[in-house]
């Protein structure tokens, strides 16, 4: 494992995202792709994904039985 | 797959088709955001060469990465064809979850209005497996328009702001007409399998790359998989057991783009049909114990590179390599948006599990990080899983790549060698 100070010797500062609504957070406020792909295509997209996890939640909490099995029916 | 969509034909014939559109007064479609869709030639071809065809299976990807289809029977697509329309569907068709349409107001999830599916006559293939039947071609998702007569009688240009398989399309261009540059993506999916019936046979050790593990049920499976998709055109390089509980990889071929993920969907699917006809259950879950990634492969090479030599070729990739990847990096976070839309997919971005690491960096050969340099211009993304929309998330990783090339982005991130 790499140190703290190394890590930050490489220029490694930035931590990717932690759960998806971190991710769409970060897509919603990024300029390049929202033009380059479409600001309503990607609107549309993070709120279709949003109601899609609260359906997965629905099935079940995380890492249970019922919640795998509606997923890996899907995915 | 043969893909030769106009617009990659040599931009002089695409400008020479531009001025001739221009001269032509009532046209008011936008020229700036629209394409041209042509390939009908390659689809009465492959209708010619292939007669025991009689239905086409007309399939789109929606957000959620769904495969969609409607089948026709070839009667009816040729009737519609020759009427110069296409198929009409109701416009939320990209925006279900199952059958459900999640109450939105907004486009194009709105249950009013039409859209249709544009065949991109060039993906057409045999469905992999049957006997010859049925045939795949993948659609647009928008709206269509003729050209005028004396142009072209089968051409249409085409408008799908909301669709992800043109959103890709729109990068491989940017990367053409900005850059001269194009590119290549491969997969390594990642899936788990395990046998239901009749009776599973003595189970093997699950050991990485084992010999009895493979040979315990999946060889025979993996090998009609293989065969079928070759048929299809999809080009699988090898597949193996992987290193968790009930895995096993398949590699796709380095493909332009749009191909290669098309390929990806063909594959994908044809794995899950092949292992359910043989008793076994294919499954895709990037959580424990199975953390089965879908590494992308993606390499940034010169326009047209069979015109190059390997010296010219290298002094090419060597110019943008650093920019592209430096592109890369600054938009991995919300890249991430597409890649791992589940809470799931982020129980691969802790350390030490040899999946993407926590952090944004890159490293020459490293698997502990989110992106693995393989080779001058050629990187193994390894953040996406199957739950990925695999065509946006290319799209932005080609449109932010080429955004670090355009501003010319200092790479401030030093090659990795350990894990964080």
């Amino acid at each position: 494992m790499l140190t703290e100070a190394e890590r930050l010797e490489l220029g490694v500062t930035q931590e990717l995202p932690l759960n998806p609504d971190e991710a769409f957070q970060a897509l919603l406020t990024d300029e390049l792709l929202m033009e380059s792909i479409g600001e309503d295509l990607v609107r549309t997209y993070v709120t279709i994904q949003e109601l899609y996890n609260k359906k997965l939640a629905e099935a079940g909490p995380e890492g249970s039985a019922e919640r795998k099995a509606w997923l890996t029916a899907r995915i | 797959m043969n893909l030769k969509i106009y617009t990659q034909r040599p931009l002089t014939a695409r400008l020479d088709l531009k001025a001739t559109l221009l001269l032509h007064k009532p046209l008011a479609f936008r020229m700036d955001r629209s394409l041209i869709v042509d390939g009908y030639e390659t689809f009465t071809h492959f209708i010619k060469t292939h007669r025991s065809v009689q239905f086409a299976h007309l399939q789109w990807i929606d957000y959620t990465s769904t495969v969609r289809v409607r089948t026709l029977t070839l009667k009816h697509l040729e009737s519609l064809i020759k009427a110069g329309t296409n198929l009409a569907l109701c416009r939320h068709y990209l925006c279900l979850i199952d059958i459900g349409l999640p109450l939105i107001d907004r486009d194009p999830g709105r249950p009013a209005g039409q859209c249709h599916l544009i065949p991109d006559f060039e993906t057409i293939h045999l469905y992999p497996g049957t006997t010859g039947e049925h045939a795949v071609i993948f659609c647009y998702f928008g709206s269509g328009t003729r050209l005028p007569r004396g142009i072209s009688t089968t051409a249409l240009t085409l408008s799908a702001p909301f669709c992800p398989r043109r959103a890709l399309l729109r990068a491989i261009d940017q990367g053409r007409d900005e850059f001269n540059l194009s590119f290549r993506v491969g997969f390594e999916f990642e899936f788990s399998a395990v046998q239901t019936s009749p009776t599973p046979s003595p189970p093997e050790v699950h050991a990485s790359s084992g010999l009895r593990a493979i040979e315990a049920f999946m060889l025979p499976i993996l090998s009609t998989v293989t065969t079928r998709l070759a048929a299809a055109g999809v080009h699988i390089e090898q597949f193996h057991c992987e290193g968790s509980d009930d895995a096993y990889e398949l590699v796709t071929a380095h493909r332009p783009p749009l191909e290669a993920v098309d390929a990806l969907v063909t594959a994908k699917e044809t794995t899950r049909r092949t292992c359910r006809e043989n008793g076994v259950r294919m499954a895709c879950y990037p959580a424990p114990p199975e953390i089965n990634g879908l590494h992308t492969n993606v390499s940034v090479v010169p326009l047209d590179d069979e015109h190059y030599g390997p010296r010219a070729r290298q002094d090419v990739v060597a110019e943008v390599e650093e920019h592209f990847l430096a592109g890369v990096l600054a938009h991995l976070g919300a890249l991430c948006a597409f890649a791992m839309p589940r809470p799931e997919s982020y129980a691969r971005t802790v350390a030490g599990q040899w999946c993407a690491g926590r952090y944004v960096s890159w490293g020459t050969e490293n698997r502990e990080g989110p992106v693995r340099k393989r080779a001058p211009g050629l990187w193994e993304l390894r953040v996406p899983d199957a739950s990925a929309q695999m065509y946006l998330f290319v799209a932005g990783v080609l449109f932010a790549g080429m955004d670090g090339v355009r501003r010319g982005t200092e790479l401030t991130v030093s090659d990795c060698q350990g894990e964080f």
